[in-house]
């Protein structure tokens, strides 16, 4: 150990000008005593992270806290490898700086990484025998595979007012959901319920019919999730608390960790109720965030955790925090500063009967070395989105061919909805690609449509069933499925009809006569499609097949194709490990052929294809967030935590909408097992507040400039303007000071 | 006047580029040997996250292992090994784990029996010299640690069992020691053939593991000892009621003693490679995991969904134009 002269001294070393590499703020953070848990809010580029890698570093050399008792979460795993990096790069500096101690701090021994990283690690390292051998399910599509394959009492639910309390269809609507909307629906419901680890009992107790419904369908679901081995992110989580409250897992956490928590503005109810478990009675608890930068309610998350910290930790663990606010703006021109400063001072985000901020929040102070003396907010504001996407394509081309920067990904595009369609940003991904920019939107959620996909795809629905006879399956297909199959096929039909690709045509024929002639026992109570050997022929194993023949082989090669055929690739891997594991049942037809069974294709149809036949995003690289040499473009959620020299906020007319995820937070409150604020907000102001946060969010990403662009109809950006300014022209923005291009 | 002229003459400050480092962890197995095996199969698979159906091969050194780590829990509690219906209940309990989370094994019976036998067969022959020592399971190594380019990485390793003088007690051949430490790792299958790739491959994560606790503790474990269950499997011997423990050691257990020399080069080979995955990460898409130019293993492709086009695998071009 060395003492907290000795580590600042180290510490100021490390620096090629010999001074702390802390503002007064951050060395605050670091120097704080740890007798009370620290409340650590931090404005977009205040350096929080920095801060975080030094004080764990100050904790295990100066307060001698072993690293093997340190938790150290963030939200995502891109996120938590930068930062495990982080400290293995700061501890060598360290020891360059003459810091001896620092070489015998092990950062691999330190528990880094996503809750949901640690929670499995742990787990599985104490043998939790609910989660031995525990399967995810990976992503929203796969969970809603599981709901369909367990046949969830909620899929047949028809009741509209059940659907409408949530605000799953309006309330007038004649329809119920249809099925691949309840599907989604019920997916959501469960979800909120894990993640405020609500009181089933009570729920049930209290005789609501809706509720007994709902709680049915959940206990249903949470038994089959066990029966198969599987569970869900939020589960997870579950799982992980049900084990710190046995004996094994109380012994395990002795008396308790020593906890920090990036982007604790994100936290839900449940990973609250861990956190603080974790603290145990050590109550050493650091959380870091900005409540203003909140934006995953949809996801459970509540910036009341952040906002509510010391009431929190008053009911927790009796204790008061200390509050330390980082301020200190180092990444944007200070006229985007002010731009945000003056945003975040919303009306939206006034209210003197509930804490809609963090107490106490300072405005931000401008520390950048950016700080010309040109407009740095500006605005391309027209009176359609096509001529606003051509005067951006103009200037990104002006930006790069003048040197002002000096690749294309130094330029973001953020906006609500990445979709290429012609209400979200097609205008502009068009524009972009006409005039010769390369564009990255990995979450356009057009991978399904990609012609080499959709090629794919309908090679293998092509064996499976040579003339997509419909009629013979047992249940009609979702509206949009049976075209998007026609699609599909077609494009495999054209591949053959080039002529270039004998070895594919010759392989798809062969491979029909064999189904044909396969070998079938009608003593068998089921029969599967089997190779030579007595192997079960898989859905997968044919898609490795045709990845083998060209064209496919050529695609898998390259950067765009190789991506969109693993998108295919992964969905299939998750379907078949929820269908047969996707080995293929086969019948006789009345003409005594072999062919596939109906019950097996409408499987594949209604559940894999409809799946992602109305949109797909791309796998994401989980090493880079940006992909270099290209205009990236991303939705706010995506840019969260990270920087990018100019910014494009597109199409800055969002309205804030009451949806799902406010309705379901006011049905839940009431069973919810976690510490609840005073008061709440109606769900209409929570919905604005949503939109500030969002919109903040995105123009503090910028560092040199930002640009809000798109097409300016009277009234329709003023939400997401500083002080919800009333604009009915161009003008009326430019007395805001934006800079009209 | 444009306004990036505008921009330029008015103090737009040149942006610099952040230069994060990324450091990477790296296993021996799921990595290293991954590579050096096959570059295009680590590449696609482990890299790029394409989904390949071989979890389903490791059924049956899942099962052992999981099997064997039950009865040491069971042992730490109460320290009697299991009879034989007990065995069979263990072995039973955790193949319904693997089926319920969807490892779908050929012929599970015939694989859950043999595995009840090899491990029944050890339990017999070994076990009471071994559970007694035994100090942990699944043991948890790693380090942050750096190569000859001086690039950082985190070296991760699992070891199946930290181990007390096993050795001492079974009173092998050569010298050792109450207190010495060994690390030991179970394989499920029988042991390979001297000079083969496959026991150079296990040798060799032994020495990095070897190398992991050095840096741990300070010292080299005082033993690596690899176990082959499958030597226990249609040995006549014990099918004759021979039941001598010395007579199958010398095929059950390859045992060696790390060597700092030996297992330096090793690391270096380690090393080596994470240099050389660290290139691979480097180059564009297309050039990035191609297939090897050294020879690969037959099984390494006749397991690898790649095969049906792949120049490592000239026999895949036949396969590929079968049916199905």
């Amino acid at each position: 150990m060395v003492d907290l002269e000795q580590f600042l001294d180290a510490l100021a070393r490390t620096s090629p000008d010999g001074k702390l590499p802390l503002n007064a703020d951050q060395q605050l953070a670091l120097e704080h005593d740890y007798t009370n848990p620290l409340w650590m809010i931090a404005g977009p580029g205040t350096g929080k992270t920095h801060t975080l890698a030094w004080l764990v570093l100050k904790r295990v050399l100066v307060d001698g806290v072993p690293a093997n008792h340190i938790v150290f979460t963030t939200f995502t795993r891109k996120a938590a490898a930068e930062l495990e990096s982080r400290l293995i790069v700061n501890r060598q500096k360290l020891i360059d700086a003459g810091l001896a101690e620092a070489e015998e701090v092990e950062i691999s021994e330190m528990l880094v990484g996503t809750l949901h990283g640690l929670c499995s690690r742990v787990l599985r390292d104490q043998r939790y025998e609910p989660t031995l051998h525990i399967r995810m399910l990976e992503d929203e599509l796969t969970q809603q595979f599981f709901v369909r394959r367990i046949r969830n009492p909620l899929l047949n639910c028809d009741d509209v007012a059940f659907w409408a309390r949530f605000r799953m269809v309006r309330a007038n609507s004649p329809y119920p959901p249809n099925l691949a909307a309840r599907t989604t629906n019920a997916c959501k419901l469960f979800n909120r319920m894990t993640e405020n680890n609500v009181d089933l009992a009570a729920m049930r107790a209290s005789g609501d019919m809706h509720l007994l419904m709902l709680t049915d369908a959940y206990s249903q679901y949470q038994s089959k999730l066990s029966d198969s081995r599987r569970t869900d992110q939020a589960h997870l989580q579950l799982h992980f608390l049900e084990f710190l409250g046995t004996t094994a897992g109380q012994t395990w956490l002795a008396d308790g960790f020593t906890v920090l928590v990036d982007e604790y503005q994100d936290t839900n109810p449940i990973q609250e109720q861990l956190y603080f478990t974790l603290a145990g009675s050590r109550a050493d608890l650091t959380v870091c965030g900005d409540d203003d930068q909140s934006l995953y309610r949809f996801r459970g998350a509540t910036v009341e955790s952040l906002i509510e910290f010391d009431r929190a930790c008053q009911v927790h663990l009796g204790r008061t925090p200390t509050a330390v606010y980082l301020s200190e703006n180092r990444r944007s021109h200070p006229a985007i500063v002010q731009w945000v400063n003056d945003f975040i001072d919303h009306p939206e985000m006034r209210d003197p009967s509930v804490r809609v901020r963090a107490p106490g929040k300072p405005k931000l102070l401008a520390g950048s070395i950016i700080n010309g003396m040109y407009p740095a907010v500006a605005g391309i504001v027209e009176t359609s989105d096509q001529v606003a996407a051509s005067k951006l394509c103009v200037l990104i081309q002006d930006l790069k061919d003048d040197g002002l920067i000096d690749d294309y990904s130094q330029v973001a595009l953020l906006t609500f909805s990445t979709r290429e369609v012609s209400q979200a940003i097609a205008p502009y991904s068009d524009a972009l690609r006409t005039a010769g920019i390369p564009v990255h939107n990995p979450r356009s959620r057009m991978a399904q449509l990609d012609p080499r996909f959709l090629a794919l795809l309908g090679g293998l629905s092509c064996l499976l069933d040579p003339n997509l006879d419909l009629s013979r399956l047992p249940s009609p297909l979702p509206t949009d499925v049976p075209q998007y199959l026609r699609n599909a096929r077609s494009a495999f039909r054209n591949l053959i009809s080039t002529g270039n690709h004998s070895d594919l045509e010759r392989y798809l024929q062969d491979s029909l006569d064999a189904i044909e002639n396969a070998r079938f026992d009608p003593s068998l109570p089921r029969n599967f499609l089997l190779r030579g050997g007595g192997r079960h022929v898989t859905l997968s194993g044919l898609l490795y097949k045709l990845l083998g023949h060209e064209p496919f082989a050529t695609d898998l090669a390259d950067a765009a194709g190789g991506e969109r055929l693993k998108a295919l690739n992964l969905v299939l891997a998750e379907y078949e490990s929820l269908f047969d594991h996707g080995e293929l049942r086969l019948e006789v037809a009345p003409t005594g052929e072999r062919r596939i069974a109906p019950w097996t294709l409408y499987n594949f149809y209604a559940v894999f294809v409809e799946g992602f036949h109305d949109g797909l995003n791309d796998p994401e690289d989980e090493d880079a967030s940006v992909e270099p040499g290209k205009v990236n473009v991303m939705t706010i959620h995506q840019s969260k935590g990270l920087e990018f020299e100019v910014v494009f906020v597109l199409r800055p007319d969002k309205q804030p909408f009451v949806s799902d995820t406010h309705a379901l937070e006011d049905e839940l409150d009431p069973f919810s097992r976690r510490s609840k604020p005073v008061n709440r907000r109606s769900q209409d102001l929570r919905a604005a507040e949503d939109t500030v946060r969002l919109f903040f969010v995105a123009y503090s990403r910028a560092k040199h400039l930002l640009v809000l662009t798109g097409k300016l109809e009277p009234g329709k950006w003023d939400r997401v303007l500083p002080g919800a300014t009333h604009v009915r022209n161009a003008n009326d923005l430019s007395a805001l000071g934006v800079h009209l291009l | 006047m444009s306004f990036s002229d505008d921009l330029r003459n008015n103090g737009w400050s040149k942006p610099t580029q952040k230069n994060e480092t990324l450091i990477r962890r790296f296993s021996t197995t799921g990595d290293i040997l991954a590579f050096k095996r096959c570059q295009r199969q680590y590449g696609v698979f482990s890299v790029r996250g394409f989904s390949s159906a071989t979890a389903t091969q490791r059924y049956f050194g899942t099962l052992v292992h999981d099997v064997l780590d039950q009865v040491h829990r069971q042992y730490t509690t109460n320290p009697t090994l299991p009879d034989q219906p007990e065995l069979a209940a263990l072995v039973q309990q955790a193949h319904d784990r693997l089926i319920r989370s969807g490892i779908r094994p050929y012929n599970s019976r015939a694989q859950r029996e043999l595995a009840t036998k090899l491990i029944g067969r050890f339990l017999e022959l070994i076990g009471p010299h071994f559970f007694p020592h035994v100090q942990q399971t699944e043991y948890h190594l790693q380090r942050a640690l750096r190569t000859h380019t001086n690039r950082q990485y985190v070296l991760d390793g699992i070891v199946d069992v930290l181990s007390g003088a096993v050795a001492h007690d079974l009173e092998l051949s050569f010298s050792t020691d109450e207190d010495d430490v060994e690390i030991w790792d179970y394989k499920s299958g029988r042991r390979p053939d001297k000079g083969s790739v496959e026991l150079r491959d296990y040798e060799y994560q032994m020495q990095v593991y070897a190398e992991l606790y050095l840096q741990q503790t300070g010292e080299y474990p005082a033993r690596a000892v690899l176990v082959f269950l499958g030597e226990l499997g249609d040995d006549q011997r014990y099918k004759d009621g021979n039941k001598r423990r010395g007579d199958y050691i010398q095929s059950l257990l390859y045992v060696f003693h790390p060597q700092r020399k030996v297992v330096e080069k090793a690391m270096q080979d380690f090393h080596e490679t994470v240099e050389l995955i660290e290139a691979e990460h480097t180059k564009p898409y297309a050039d990035q995991w191609l297939p090897p130019t050294h020879t690969v293993e037959p099984q390494t492709c006749e397991a690898c969904e790649l095969r049906y086009k792949c120049a490592s695998f000239p026999a895949g071009g036949k396969q590929r134009s079968e049916p199905l």
